[in-house]
């Protein structure tokens, strides 16, 4: 019962915060001092959806630019968090600073100087660019991420399958893959929903040109119009709720128990 | 068919101030079993690692079935470890942990699931396939990894600690598992542990390692009877040390004339008297002492007695204790087979 009650307490805490956005995206004339709308229409949504508000463009380049971060940040983070994770070696606390600063310096403090570099780069004002910039803030997660479950993993398993006759693709695919599989998920999901997040970083390197849903959510935002700002954050919540309650099946039930060592 | 020869191996770890293994010789006689027998430390398991690949050394050599192993990776050396505890996958079945080795080797299905279910048999283990390793007892698991291990038909066998993960009644279960598939199969196994009971009853060969050198080989009993110094016989239980000088079979001492084997070195060194070769009443080498300290240790019963000036240990079985208290007078003696001269 303590549990169940516990479990409703995240739950609430949660998902009350969005009810306003949610009632402000089907609300109609809903002014001060009322409390609840008055009355409630979908044309918030018919016009987020609608080919004049550009939401569909910026979610699919959203989408877009979250993948490609991920997939680049699981590519890197994955070995770098098993260098971490499983081996001692020389300037390893540097390394560790090193990965871990992008969390502590704000974005904005790093983004401007970055502006300049990028320019030059001609990365500015294209979606390769927003997706470089973007690894900034997500690495950290991911690495962080898989250098705990390599800390969990044991290499002597490894070990194992190499002197049962494994080649070194063998072991990596039978063993080790089905040992972290689910560490990646978690890393991957943490890039998706911090790369979806960004928008100092998408708005200066971008430059516009690259208009992710944050960006246009903002726009609206302070334009005072809070039904398609809540439309749009309907919209913008609801693919990481969907893949956290897909995922979470898949991390906790026994797709997981072997994470753990017996 | 293979022999095993490592030659002048040694091998450093980064940041050790000293080599955890220093200049090691050790053959493999083919298809027998040998025993590394070593406190815990003293260079076994890396020993056990670098035959099978897994550390390569920093200088000497390890040849399988004649051919040198420079550079040869361990998936290619046909040398199998067993780890300590098992080390079964946790993500597979019995069977499939069983048959890992045969399906990374690109064997057919069938053919691999016959050969599962026939190991899983030799190892008692039959209908166990499907189980998955966290519902194995520790015994089960061992005997799974010993399955695994040789479905695969290994030329080298390399155990490691194969029975310090079981409880006291599983071990000779399993040593005698282990002893009678290693003959069955003639497969050449060296099998690690620091357990002198364990390594005793199962070696064809014993090579005692201290200090990552091997400092004696040879037949468990003559390693035991015969130790080639006093670290050796210290390893082996012998407790009392006396200096003296021996020549021609007669050893000088503070007990006296002693009298030793032909065979024990002449010229000042120390008389190694075992507690169990000490026996109670008159004969060879007869001493008489007095009784100082009393343990009864489980069906035995070990006496501290003063001989002169010499203090001995004496195990005895608990009958022959009898009436050997604390200040009683007793007399003892110590068949000169029982003794032996180190340094």
């Amino acid at each position: 019962m303590r549990r169940a009650g516990l479990l409703w307490a995240v739950v609430a805490g949660l998902i009350l915060p969005l009810i306003p956005l949610a009632l402000w995206s089907v609300a109609r004339g809903w002014r001060f001092p009322d409390v609840l709308p008055p009355d409630f229409s979908m044309v918030p949504f018919h016009y987020v959806f609608g080919p004049v508000s550009g939401v569909l463009p910026a979610l699919w380049t959203t989408v877009l630019v979250a993948g490609v971060t991920t997939l680049l940040s699981l590519l890197i983070g994955v070995p770098a968090g098993r260098a971490l994770g499983m081996h001692q070696f020389w300037g390893r606390g540097v390394v560790e600073a090193i990965v871990l600063a992008p969390i502590v310096v704000p974005g904005i403090a790093v983004v401007l100087g970055l502006h300049g570099v990028f320019i030059g780069l001609g990365l500015t004002n294209t979606i390769a660019g927003v997706v470089l910039v973007h690894l900034i803030p997500v690495l950290p997660y991911v690495i962080l991420v898989m250098a705990g479950v390599f800390a969990n993993f044991d290499s002597g398993l490894e070990d194992q399958a190499r002197s049962l006759g494994a080649t070194g693709w063998q072991v990596m695919w039978h063993v080790t893959r089905p040992g972290v599989a689910g560490g990646v998920i978690v890393a991957g999901l943490f890039a998706f929903l911090v790369s979806t997040g960004q928008y100092i970083l998408t708005l200066v390197i971008g430059g516009g040109r690259v208009e992710t849903l944050p960006l246009l959510l903002f726009s609206f935002a302070s334009a005072g119009r809070n039904d398609i700002a809540g439309a749009i954050g309907v919209i913008y919540v609801l693919p990481g709720v969907l893949i956290l309650l897909w995922t979470a099946r898949r991390i906790t039930g026994r797709g997981a128990a072997w994470m753990v060592r017996p | 068919m293979t022999a095993v020869n490592v030659a002048g191996v040694m091998v450093t770890y980064p940041g050790a101030d000293r080599p955890v293994l220093d200049g090691v010789d050790l053959d493999l006689a083919d298809g027998g079993l040998t025993v590394l027998l070593g406190p815990s430390g003293c260079g076994k398991s890396t020993l056990l690692r670098v035959i099978a690949g897994l550390i390569a050394p920093d200088a000497g050599d390890v040849c399988i079935g004649g051919a040198s192993m420079r550079g040869v990776l361990p998936e290619r050396r046909g040398a199998v470890m067993v780890a300590q505890g098992g080390l079964l996958f946790p993500h597979m079945t019995v069977a499939e942990n069983v048959g890992f080795g045969l399906r990374m080797r690109g064997m057919a299905q069938g053919a691999v699931a016959a050969a599962v279910d026939a190991v899983l048999a030799q190892v008692q283990l039959a209908g166990f396939g499907a189980r998955r390793p966290a519902a194995l007892s520790g015994g089960q698991a061992q005997r799974v990894a010993l399955a695994r291990a040789l479905v695969v038909r290994p030329r080298v066998l390399l155990l490691d600690e194969p029975l310090s993960s079981l409880d006291a009644h599983l071990r000779r279960d399993m040593r005698d598992l282990i002893r009678g598939l290693q003959r069955d199969s003639g497969i050449t196994t060296l099998l690690v542990t620091h357990d002198l009971i364990e390594a005793t009853a199962m070696a064809d060969r014993l090579a005692l390692m201290l200090d990552g050198r091997i400092r004696q080989v040879g037949a468990p009993e003559a390693v035991y009877a015969r130790p080639v110094d006093r670290d050796v016989a210290r390893f082996f239980g012998a407790v009392t040390f006396v200096p003296g000088r021996a020549h021609g079979g007669v050893f000088d001492c503070a007990l006296g004339q002693i009298r030793v084997p032909d065979d024990a070195r002449d010229g000042p060194g120390a008389l190694v008297i075992r507690a169990d070769a000490v026996q109670m009443g008159a004969g060879e080498n007869a001493l008489t002492g007095v009784v100082r300290a009393r343990v009864f240790l489980a069906g035995q019963v070990r006496l501290d007695v003063q001989a002169g000036a010499v203090s001995l240990q004496v195990m005895l079985s608990l009958h022959q204790a009898a009436g050997m208290e604390v200040g009683a007078s007793v007399a003892l003696h110590v068949p000169r087979d029982g003794l032996w001269v180190v340094d």
